[in-house]
């Protein structure tokens, strides 16, 4: 056999066994270097597997379903005093130039997600009102200027300021006017802004402009008592309030003022057995005149012939001089008696924007003498300032000419302004326009310049709302677009170069730190800033004298003429109110309290109007020229009147504004000499058109079931478990073939007074906020698929066509023997150990059983997907909207029901502080966002367990009781009667 | 037992068992005619047009039906009780008769029974669609999970639902093939093509009709049919626990389990009357269903019309007599008069009255008569469970949540498509499958016990 | 392994039954008879039991007190969690489920029973002796190799006279019953 070599060692017979060996040793150690079992040379059954696992295992991670991408940024330099997680609060104020109030800002990782008010402003203490609360979101706006323009096209601060100072340089060298035009300002420092940016030029003008304007009133009180102020109205103080027209509870002036002091007096707790007796007269259903104890119907050209009436009836009682006039069809000899006997402790108030009659409520309530206690002139409002007439000389002047630059902020003419297109000639004539403003609106675009300024939670400001209460305002967070403050501007086009910050803190040592009696100004600057307030005595507190001036004329100028046609009420709507925030989602699915309809404005018309016209609720009708609305059949509203809201129908300000009703301001005109916010036409007819209108509630009786119980005060004063003796009978009824659970520790519930809730949806917005609930839009609102969490229930009874309204906040009333937790088959809903009624978001499967399984129907299920889906196009769709999301509560997925939960989250933060602080949790320390933002104080939260908390005292009070208590669902709510004061005073 | 001295003969026009096997076999070996091609068309498009409208609504959301937060449940639910009562005709058509040794079922039994395995498969489509997150329906099995393990809520009436249509599918489907064995055997045997033989003997198990084969058959038919009658009975109790244990006015009455049980084996012989009169037309077997057997299903309509009629009148009374204001709303102001007055009137008129005209031999012998009729009753049960489901929802204790509810096309959808699935599934039968439990027809047909002279 | 068989083919109820009665008098080994429907009185003379109830009875039995014992656990021992204020042990809640389940576990058990002692499933090819047995004729199978020449004459006899149509001794290899 041959004998085949490859070396000569081999040949030799030498095998180079070491190499070989060696190399295997190293191959082994490169591999064992890997530390890679499934790459040895000898793979076993067991590498098999591994590799088999691997590969399946990473197939399937390939495979599986894309998950979302989520940023988290941190920051490069912590703030000290953010730590992740934990929520600051910052005090600050609201003001948009329409409604104030004493805020806190709670932020969150450096962004606002909540707005809540501040216990320490006397103003408004814990109560907001539902745009307060919805003030947030605007600052999240999308539709939000987020550059300044110079003839529409975006450009640098620097080159606009350049421009505009020249221009005004020029303007004031020629000569020629200079005119700011803002809505009501209440910041002294502002003030004090504007007047030395007006100093510098020769010729000056500042005007204020209010959409919904209370002018009359400020010149009514200028000749009854030579000083344009709004009153203070201490309801408090009062025993009888007649009101006309004055939806103080709802829209009028400001209602997060009046409605504590208002309800303080209807409150029946603790025995109490004397509450405020409330008249009513408007055209409309009003909130207030839905709380009212007596409602009178009156069309609005009644209003002065009443008033005048009324006014000779006290007179001749009380020795004033009387200018007989014609009679009021109304018999007011009981009214006139109730007011002359409650002489000193009553209040008399008009709504009208119309000086006659505001100089008639004034004589009045100066025979009565009333401005002793009840109204208050010298601790007034500064909450409106605007003039109808100088707005109208403005105007004026703009189209003559004489005016060479218009500075606007926080205004928007084109939209609210009873005459844009005058006004939008009067613009093209001035040589220089500047708008200023948050939000896109209207007006926007239609001047020169564009100079965006600041959300009121990214800028600093002041606010002195009653003279001696002053609040400050400070950013929360960065600006969020390339905007600035207006008093920047200001400063800047003044040629100051102090910021504004600067401005307001020396303003602030030189005006009030002197009057805070502090060492310390810095010790002074912190307390104020941390307390959002400061006060002060205000200097002259001398009472003001009254003159009967312009009382004879207004007397005289009575006419009872019948007037003959419709007469359209434009009012303004608890919701959007002026319409100054209608690109907010939240307030546009917020449904009008009383008539429960949200996304438009609809003409609210009485049921014999209705008949003898012809229609149907959702049927379009025309009225006047040009205003075609579908048509509201609203109980209580006076025969001839027709109500619309205004503030909807916007065509500028954002995609959730525009195109949502119509806008009716054009028919606000000026009459002798104030803006009147109705006009009378005999021109309403159907289109034969219908619209579906989207409504939140459908059906309006109780069907004689004892949902909200009631009583009056009489029957009350007798046996205060009047109204709710079923209660009783219920209760003993009960059988049950389990033992009721007991609850140690906590058992969270809650108690709402029916007799405090006024109704006016605070909490709704306020929930809304805390619990990421998203807006579903109009068309899932028709169907019947709000996702409000509380809402409020509103019944009638008695006639359609001058009914009793009752409120009732609903929620989940956490039973404990909750018929929902028996049918969830995924145990998705069950009973926390704390009495709560606790959802798993991410368990629930959606069967919808617990939904139709509740009695009162307060679950809500995710019909779509609300949260970034273009098909739901309102906050919760883009990035910066989502920012006001509140990371305590889960963003619910598509397909899973959500509900009330007492705002577990602030349960358990206040919880764990007082752990931490290592002691017992007190009564009233938890705040479910609800309770927080109700002005009227009507929802109390607490531990039902201690006897000795709010909410169990007033769930053993003899008037409480619990919804559909019959079914023995044990809920954790209970509910307070609500109890009307029926007695006619009589001398 | 049988007197056909009364009744007439069960299997007519004296036949020898090889004809009987020929005859009913005919239909499988045959190939099909132009009707059937057409009706399976057809059935396949309303099939798709259901699978669209599930794949809308699993893509988009349960937000494309019509429901809403007052009205939770809407058509799905409606027709999932529809469907099931219909379900109930199969078994409780086989196991009721087979237990009471009615050996008349024999010719209609096994077509009853194929319906409702198709009706059950229809109806147990509804509960996993109107699930809001269908893709994790897997959490209502109580499986041991990493989540504490956290079971399911067994107080829920849903999950007793979902174990007792399990469990009934499963049921009837097995009680179904187990009849089918001798008669694929006999095909098996029969058949000349290679194809059929291999398919029908690997279906028919094996069968070689045996003695112990037999015997064994023959105990465990009564066994399954003895525990499945228990489950007949129960799976629409607890259907209807989904409404009895729920709080809603309408709902929450002891009176369902019964009533509904009723209900259902109504709508089901009403469907199996459907079904026979049209296989009679088509495939010319009335020797084997004869006119006796229409009467006898006609008989037991009226009866229990009779029932649901009592039971309709019941339900009134109670509420009237509770005097709970609430149930008195929901019966007088809400069905009886009110919004929903069409349904409840339908539902009267159609499963109360309409059936007494089975009273007459003139209806009860014409097939157009018996059609019409039992095409209303199963219209009148689906009226009925809408007035159970929707009326009570729309309008329950607080007036402030009352709604109205009306389908989308979407929910339209989904039942065509239920209606297709079903038909498919018929027509499929009546082409592989004998439609006649032959060696049951065999057994009754008493030719070999004939004396010869 | 190869096995003779005597398969008598009747066409008639009344005369293989009277058949099969002479032939198990003669005490013959009737491998079994084959029938397109089943005819009592055949269970009868060839004494066939089922104790196929028996066993449904136990499963049952296991079935209940299983479901039982696991809703229990479930429900009160591993995880306690509180619905509509009742507690942990609604025992009437249970009931409905054991109830369906015992049925369904009765139904499956029975099932598997069944087809393993009657060697009945998918794809099993059980020896079919004359393939009419299915379709209209009544089957008698004898074991050959059992018994003599003249016994099985004598079998064979008393099957004619009783009346089959037809008999036919065969070889089949592997029998499978």
């Amino acid at each position: 056999m041959k004998k085949y070599w490859k070396s000569i060692e081999e040949f030799n017979g030498i095998a180079p066994v070491e190499e070989e060996k060696s190399e295997a040793e190293n191959k082994s150690e490169v591999l064992s270097l890997l530390e890679n079992d499934f790459i040895r040379q000898n793979s076993s059954r067991r590498d098999f597997l591994k590799v088999f696992g691997f590969s399946i295992s990473s197939a399937v991670i390939a495979a599986s379903c894309k998950r979302p991408v989520i940023n988290a940024i941190p920051y490069v330099i912590q703030p000290p005093e953010v730590t992740p997680g934990k929520s600051l609060y910052y005090a600050s104020s609201f003001f948009d130039g329409h409604e104030f109030s004493g805020i806190v800002v709670k932020t969150r990782d450096g962004r606002p997600i909540k707005v809540e008010g501040n216990l320490l402003s006397d103003f408004n203490k814990e109560g907001t009102s539902a745009r307060v609360q919805a003030s947030i979101l605007s600052l999240y706006d999308d539709a939000r200027l987020k550059n300044p323009l110079s003839g529409g096209s975006q450009t640098a601060w620097d080159s606009v300021d350049e421009q505009i100072i020249n221009d005004l340089k020029k303007i004031n060298a020629g000569e020629g006017e200079i005119v700011l035009l803002t809505s009501t300002l209440i910041s002294p420092s502002s003030a004090r802004v504007i007047r030395e940016f007006g100093s510098g030029f020769k010729k000056f003008r500042w005007v204020q402009y209010d959409a919904v304007s209370y002018s009359a009133i400020l010149e009514a009180n200028l000749k009854s008592f030579g000083k344009a102020v709004i009153p203070d109205y201490h309801f408090q103080n009062a025993d009888l309030v007649v009101s006309l027209n004055a939806d103080f509870l709802g829209s009028w002036l400001t209602p997060v003022h009046f409605i504590p002091k208002y309800v303080s007096r209807r409150k029946l707790n603790s025995g109490e057995k004397d509450m405020l007796r409330h008249v009513h007269l408007e055209s409309g259903m009003s909130l207030t005149g839905s709380n009212a104890d007596k409602r009178i119907k009156i069309r609005p050209s009644e209003e002065k012939v009443i008033l005048a009436d009324l006014y000779n009836r006290i007179a001749s009682k009380t020795g004033g001089e009387q200018m007989p006039g014609p009679k009021s069809r109304i018999d007011l000899s009981g009214i006139a008696d109730s007011l002359i006997a409650k002489k000193g402790r009553a209040i008399v108030v008009s709504g009208t924007n119309n000086t006659e009659i505001q100089i008639i409520v004034n004589g009045i309530n100066s025979l009565l003498g009333n401005y002793s206690e009840c109204i208050d002139l010298s601790d007034n409002l500064n909450i409106a300032a605007g003039i109808d007439s100088q707005t109208e000389e403005l105007v004026k002047d703009m189209n003559s000419g004489r005016v060479k630059a218009l500075l606007m902020y926080n205004v928007n003419p084109l939209y609210d302004y009873h005459d844009p297109e005058l006004f939008i000639s009067g613009l093209k004539n001035i040589a220089l326009t500047v708008n200023m403003s948050v939000s896109l609106n209207e007006t926007v675009g239609k001047a020169k310049f564009e100079c965006p300024v600041h959300h009121y939670l990214e800028s600093w400001a002041d606010a002195e709302i009653i003279p001696g209460q002053l609040t400050l305002g400070q950013p929360c967070i960065n600006p969020l677009f390339n905007t600035r403050s207006f008093q920047d501007s200001l400063l800047k086009w003044s040629g100051n170069t102090v910021s504004w910050h600067d401005y307001l803190k020396s303003n602030w040592e030189k005006e009030y730190f002197p009057k805070s009696g502090k060492s310390n100004f810095m010790a002074f600057w912190d307390e104020a800033l941390g307390n959002g307030v400061f006060r002060y005595t205000y200097p002259e507190n001398k009472p003001l004298k009254y003159t009967t001036e312009g009382l004879a004329g207004a007397l005289k100028s009575v006419e009872s003429g019948e007037v003959t046609g419709f007469e359209i009420v434009l009012y303004e709507s608890v919701a959007i109110g002026s319409g100054m925030h209608a690109n907010n989602p939240w307030l546009m699915e917020l449904p009008d309290p009383v008539s429960k309809h949200c996304w438009e404005n609809v003409a609210a018309v009485s049921s014999s109007d209705a008949a003898t016209i012809g229609i149907q609720t959702g049927q379009v009708i025309s009225i006047g020229n040009g205003i075609s609305l579908p048509a509201f059949i609203q109980p209580g509203q006076a025969e001839g009147t027709v109500s619309v809201a205004l503030g909807y129908g916007h065509s500028g300000s954002g995609p959730v504004a525009d195109r949502k009703g119509v806008n009716v301001y054009p028919f606000a005109a000026n009459k002798d000499g104030n803006r009147t916010y109705g006009f009378t036409t005999d021109r309403i007819s159907s289109t034969g058109k219908i619209a579906e209108l989207a409504l939140t509630q459908v059906h309006h009786s109780m069907e004689g079931r004892p949902i909200v119980r009631e009583t009056v005060l009489s029957k009350y004063r007798e046996n205060p478990s009047s109204g709710n003796e079923l209660n009783e009978a219920f209760e003993s009824g009960h059988k049950t073939l389990y033992p009721e659970r007991k609850y140690d520790g906590f058992h969270w519930g809650m108690a709402i007074d029916l007799n405090a809730c006024i109704g006016c949806n605070s909490c709704v917005i306020a929930c809304q906020a805390e619990n990421n609930i998203p807006v579903v839009g109009k068309v899932e609102v028709r169907r019947r698929r709000i996702m409000h969490w509380i809402k409020i229930d509103r019944y009638y009874s008695e006639s359609p066509d001058d009914p009793k309204v009752y409120f009732q906040p609903l929620t989940c009333q956490h039973c404990d023997n909750a018929p929902c937790e028996n049918v969830c088959p995924v145990s998705a809903t069950n009973h926390s150990s704390e009495g709560l009624n606790q959802m798993a978001y991410n368990r629930c499967v959606g069967t919808k059983y617990c939904i139709n399984n509740c009695p009162y129907r307060v679950r809500r299920f995710n019909w779509f997907r609300y949260t970034n889906n273009k098909a739901f196009d309102f906050n919760t769709a883009s990035d910066l909207g989502r920012m006001v999301l509140n990371p305590d509560v889960t963003v619910r997925e598509r397909g899973v029901v959500e509900k009330c939960s007492f705002c577990v989250q602030r349960i358990q933060e206040k919880k764990l502080q007082a752990k931490l602080d290592n002691r017992i949790l007190a009564d009233n320390e938890i705040k479910t966002a609800c309770m927080q933002a109700c002005p009227a104080g009507a929802i109390v939260f607490g531990n039902l367990n201690d006897k000795s908390s709010k909410v169990s005292v007033l769930q053993s009070d003899s008037r409480c009781y619990h919804l559909l208590e019959e079914l023995h669902t044990l809920p954790s709510v209970g509910f307070l009667t609500k109890v009307w004061n029926d007695e006619e005073i009589k001398l | 037992m049988y007197n056909k001295e009364v009744r007439g003969p069960l299997v007519e026009g004296n036949k020898s068992l090889g004809q009987i096997t020929r005859e009913v076999v005919a239909p499988v070996e045959a190939t099909p005619g132009l009707w059937w091609s057409i009706a399976f068309v057809l059935a396949s498009a309303a099939t798709i047009y259901g699978v669209y409208a599930i794949y809308i609504t699993v893509y988009k959301g349960i937000g494309t039906w019509g429901v809403n937060n007052t009205v939770g449940w809407g058509w799905e639910i409606v027709n999932f009780v529809w469907w099931i009562g219909i379900g109930h005709a199969g078994t409780a058509f086989s196991i009721f008769l087979l237990i009471l040794r009615q050996k008349w079922r024999t010719s209609i039994n096994r077509s009853a029974e194929a319906m409702t395995v198709f009706a059950v498969m229809s109806a147990a489509l509804f509960p996993a669609l109107h699930m809001g997150r269908i893709w994790l329906a897997f959490y209502i099995f109580p499986y041991p999970n990493t989540r504490g393990p956290l079971w399911v809520n067994f107080n829920s009436p849903l999950f007793w639902d979902f174990t007792a249509i399990t469990a009934y599918l499963l049921i009837s489907a097995s009680f179904w093939y187990l009849g089918m064995l001798p008669d694929l055997a006999t095909i098996r045997d029969k058949t000349t093509s290679k194809i059929r033989k291999a398919l029908y003997g690997f279906f028919s198990l094996g069968w070689t009709g045996s003695s112990r084969q037999w015997i064994r058959f023959e105990s465990l038919s009564f066994v399954l049919g003895g525990i499945a009658a228990v489950l007949v009975v129960s799976v629409h109790s607890i259907v209807s626990t989904d409404f009895a244990v729920g709080i809603e006015s309408g709902w929450h009455s002891t009176i369902f389990p019964p009533f509904f049980v009723v209900g259902a084996i109504f709508s089901g012989f009403a469907m199996v009357m459907t079904l026979m009169v049209l296989i009679r037309k088509i495939y010319k077997l009335n020797d084997y269903i004869t006119d006796n057997h229409m009467d006898a299903i006609a008989r037991i309509l009226i009866f229990i019309s009779l029932i649901m009629g009592t039971a309709y009148l019941t339900e009134i009374f109670v509420a009237w007599y509770s005097g709970n204001m609430y149930e008195i709303f929901a019966f007088f102001h809400n069905r009886i008069t009110g919004d929903y007055t069409i349904q409840f009137w339908g539902m009267i008129v159609c499963n109360a009255l309409i059936p007494q005209l089975f009273w007459f031999k003139k209806v009860r012998r014409n097939w157009l008569g018996l059609l019409s009729v039992s095409l209303l009753i199963n219209i009148g049960m689906w009226w009925e469970r809408y007035n159970i489901v929707i009326t009570s929802l729309s309008k329950d204790f607080l007036p402030s949540n009352w709604a109205s509810y009306s389908p989308t096309p979407i929910d339209i959808g989904v039942y065509v498509g239920t209606i297709g699935l079903f038909a498919t599934g018929v027509l499929l039968f009546m082409r592989y499958i004998p439609m006649m439990a032959i060696s049951e027809l065999k057994g009754v047909a008493d030719i070999g016990t004939k004396k010869e002279d | 392994m190869a096995k003779a068989l005597k398969i008598g083919i009747f066409d008639n109820e009344e005369k293989f039954i009277s058949s099969i009665k002479s032939l198990s008098e003669e005490k013959y080994e009737i491998v079994d008879v084959f029938t397109p429907y089943p005819v009592h009185e055949v269970f009868e003379v060839l004494k066939r039991k089922s104790r196929l109830p028996t066993a449904a009875y136990f499963i049952g039995l296991f079935a209940i007190l299983s479901t039982l014992g696991f809703l229990y656990y479930a429900a009160v021992i591993d995880w306690p969690v509180v619905y509509g204020g009742k507690p942990f042990n609604s025992f009437p809640s249970f009931i409905v489920i054991t109830l369906v389940l015992t049925i369904l576990c009765v139904t499956i058990g029975s099932l598997a029973v069944f087809s393993a002692r009657s060697k009945l499933f998918p794809g099993r090819d059980n020896t079919i002796f004359d393939n009419r047995a299915t379709d209209d004729k009544f089957v008698i199978v004898l074991d050959a190799d059992s018994l003599d020449e003249t016994g099985a004459d004598k079998a064979l006899n008393i099957m004619k006279v009783t009346g089959a149509i037809e008999i036919i001794s065969k070889e089949f290899e592997n029998v499978k019953t």
